[in-house]
């Protein structure tokens, strides 16, 4: 099984295809970073993704390559049949990307001009891609856009440090909203709010996509988060996807080593569960054996970074584990 | 006397919980401040800053207007009138009533009634007071040169340094570090080979070397500023690097921008000052701050009057400017007081 098989056994439409994507800083030099290391997944029309990581994993970087902010080293990005990683900058194939693509940032503080009014904020993407026939049409458009995510029309007049961290995301996803995109990357949206507030926002973003069709790349390290609102689950380490398969599957079934991992450090509400959890401590020196491995589906829409002679133990693990639950 | 509430039982009704309004939650009850309201009201409360602006507005206001109401013409000679102590009219103040070790030294040397020189007058009998204003408004209009350059060529140069980073950062640093390391005076001294002493020599001076301090700390609050989200989403919206730079970069720079001026302000008014007080300045009949001082300083032992009166305005104005910096710096910036 070859690579190819991750990108095309969809049988929904692809929005966005990810192909050999490479992302390194300094290339050649001393302090060369490999942030992303060769990287395939798609990504389906309507459908969240959820990129899941620890710090240092490159789930940052991959959104940024993807959305362009960085130029990729190597590989394809293909949305919507277009590839990104080739478009000019200022070409008007790369002003209509920046329109379909927007993103979400991680830093509700850093995230707004402190020298802008809200207003100004929301509707700079408005103005820069001419969205608006009147300096009315404009004012309406951001009062539609404040009260989509909950906010009061006086708020437009005001200063992004007169909010808190929630109506400050709020004002960034109005922003990302405000130029009627169709995918948005969302880079840690809630990692930086109260618990109380993240609930909020997910749940205005999964309105939001439930009213307009939109399709999500939801980057965070909150696992329990990213099953809430995620439909399928990839799994970054070290620059590289470990497993990609539906929320559940990753949830319920998780393959390789670094997954189970992770799902076993998530704590358990429940003091008697909890007492019994045991951390798995997973060995990055497993992976760098120069055994050249790549995405490999195991079990039906379910991959697993693995070597040619690796495949047959994960595929036994998956199918064992399918027919306990049964 | 008892609680003013009379203490009831908690009924049931007491343990319903409140109806939560949402838009409520929402509302910001504060009033909205832009960030320039802010910073003016704080800089209210700094009485030194305060004191020290409304200090520099009237010196400059009256350096301009002698422009049109000079007290005197500064570089007529009456060569009988040299060395005349200060008189303010008739008041007879100490000090101030043209009289010096007892003699009326106005009536000894003939001058006229009802002339009088508020300041006295310098070795050539020119009226000081007239002359402290010229010199003023060259001090003046040399800070204003710096300013200008400043934010032309430094804010420019820190902008473009930090945008663009990488090889085009490490060149122009390289540049900067080359123009810094030369002493200015040493710059000046080298365009005497080719131009006469004058404001041209001192400009291109200040032109050439005044800017490298505002362009440093651009540069480096820009490479700071460019990584922050609010410029990355300006950069996923499409905006281009030129609007970017003047609706997302320069008002987050103004506060530095505004803070470096006022220190720069000082420095170059001292530069001009000293080049003028050792002679290499502005040539001899012009008045300027400096060479009133060298003038004043040859008879300090006996007319200390004569090099007191610039002497007291040129600290005036360097204390006033760098008090107003520090106020503004406050004002802008209220992490970094204290």
């Amino acid at each position: 099984m070859t690579n190819d098989s991750v990108t095309t056994s969809a049988k929904r439409p692809v929005l966005v295809q990810v192909d050999h994507l490479v992302q390194t800083f300094n290339p050649g030099k001393k302090d060369e970073v490999k942030a992303v290391q060769d990287i395939s997944f798609s990504i389906y029309q309507g459908e969240t993704l959820g990129l899941v990581g620890e710090s240092g994993s490159g789930k940052t970087t991959t959104g940024r390559s993807l959305i362009r902010l960085y130029q990729p080293t190597g590989g394809d990005v293909l949305f919507a049949g277009q590839n990104i990683a080739r478009l000019r900058t200022g070409s008007p194939a790369m002003r209509d990307f920046r329109r379909k693509v927007q993103m979400i940032f991680q830093d509700p503080y850093a995230s707004l001009n402190p020298r802008m009014k809200v207003k100004d904020i929301i509707a700079e993407g408005i103005d820069i891609h001419h969205l608006a026939a009147s300096a009315a049409d404009r004012d309406n458009r951001v009062n539609a856009l404040l009260a989509q995510v909950g906010l009061n029309q006086d708020h437009a007049n005001r200063y992004p440090h007169e909010f808190s961290g929630g109506q400050r995301q709020r004002i960034g996803i109005a922003r990302a909203l405000a130029v009627e995109p169709e995918f948005i990357i969302a880079d840690e949206p809630i990692s930086a709010l109260d618990v109380s507030i993240q609930a909020q926002v997910v749940n205005l973003l999964k309105d939001i996509q439930a009213k307009q069709g939109l399709t999500y790349l939801f980057i965070a390290h909150d696992l329990a988060m990213v099953k809430y609102i995620s439909d399928r689950i990839a799994v970054m380490h070290n620059g590289r996807l470990v497993e990609l398969a539906s929320a559940d599957e990753v949830y319920n079934h998780p393959l390789h080593p670094y997954t189970k991992s992770l799902l076993s450090a998530i704590p358990i509400p429940d003091p008697a569960i909890e007492r019994q959890r045991t951390p798995l401590v997973y060995d990055p020196r497993e992976a760098e054996d120069n055994r050249p491995r790549q995405l490999v589906a195991v079990y039906p829409e379910h991959y697993v970074w693995a070597a040619a002679d690796e495949v047959a133990a994960y595929q036994a693990a998956a199918v064992r584990q399918h027919r306990e639950e049964r | 006397m008892t609680p003013q509430s009379p203490s009831r039982p908690l009924g049931p009704e007491a343990f319903k919980p409140v109806p939560v309004n949402t838009q409520a939650q929402e509302q910001i009850a504060a009033p909205s401040l832009t960030f320039s309201q802010d910073a003016r009201s704080r800089l209210k409360q700094n009485k030194l800053a305060l004191v020290s602006f409304w200090l520099l507005v009237f010196i400059g206001s009256a350096a301009l207007l002698s422009l049109w109401f000079s007290p005197a013409n500064p570089n007529t000679q009456h060569l009988a009138y040299t060395h005349l102590p200060p008189k303010w009219g008739n008041l007879n103040v100490p000090f101030f009533n043209g009289y010096r070790d007892g003699v009326d030294l106005y009536a000894r040397s003939g001058v006229p009634r009802g002339t009088y020189f508020f300041l006295g007058t310098d070795y050539l009998g020119r009226d000081l007071l007239a002359r402290i204003l010229v010199g003023t408004r060259v001090s003046l209009f040399i800070a204003l040169l710096a300013t200008f350059f400043d934010l032309t060529i430094g804010v420019f140069y820190g902008l473009i340094a930090g945008w663009r980073g990488g090889r085009t950062d490490t060149i122009m640093q390289r540049l900067i570090e080359i123009i810094s390391s030369v002493p200015n005076l040493i710059v000046v001294i080298l365009m005497l080979l080719v131009f006469k002493p004058g404001l041209t020599s001192i400009i291109l001076a200040i032109a050439m070397t005044g800017w490298v301090t505002m362009a440093r700390l651009v540069r480096a609050e820009t490479l700071q500023l460019k990584n922050q989200e609010f410029i990355l989403a300006a950069r996923t919206l499409g905006e281009t690097s030129r609007r970017i730079a003047v609706k997302h970069l320069l008002p987050n720079l103004s506060s530095t921008i505004i803070i470096q001026t006022m220190f720069t302000i000082p420095s170059a008014i001292f530069f001009e000052a000293f080049l003028s007080y050792i002679g290499i300045g502005l040539p001899a009949p012009t008045a300027s701050l400096g060479t009133l001082l060298a003038d004043g300083q040859k008879v300090l032992q006996l007319y200390p009057s004569e090099l007191v009166f610039p002497a007291i305005i040129i600290v005036v104005l360097m204390l006033a400017f760098n008090l107003l910096a520090d106020g503004l710096r406050d004002a802008f910036d209220p992490r970094s007081s204290r």
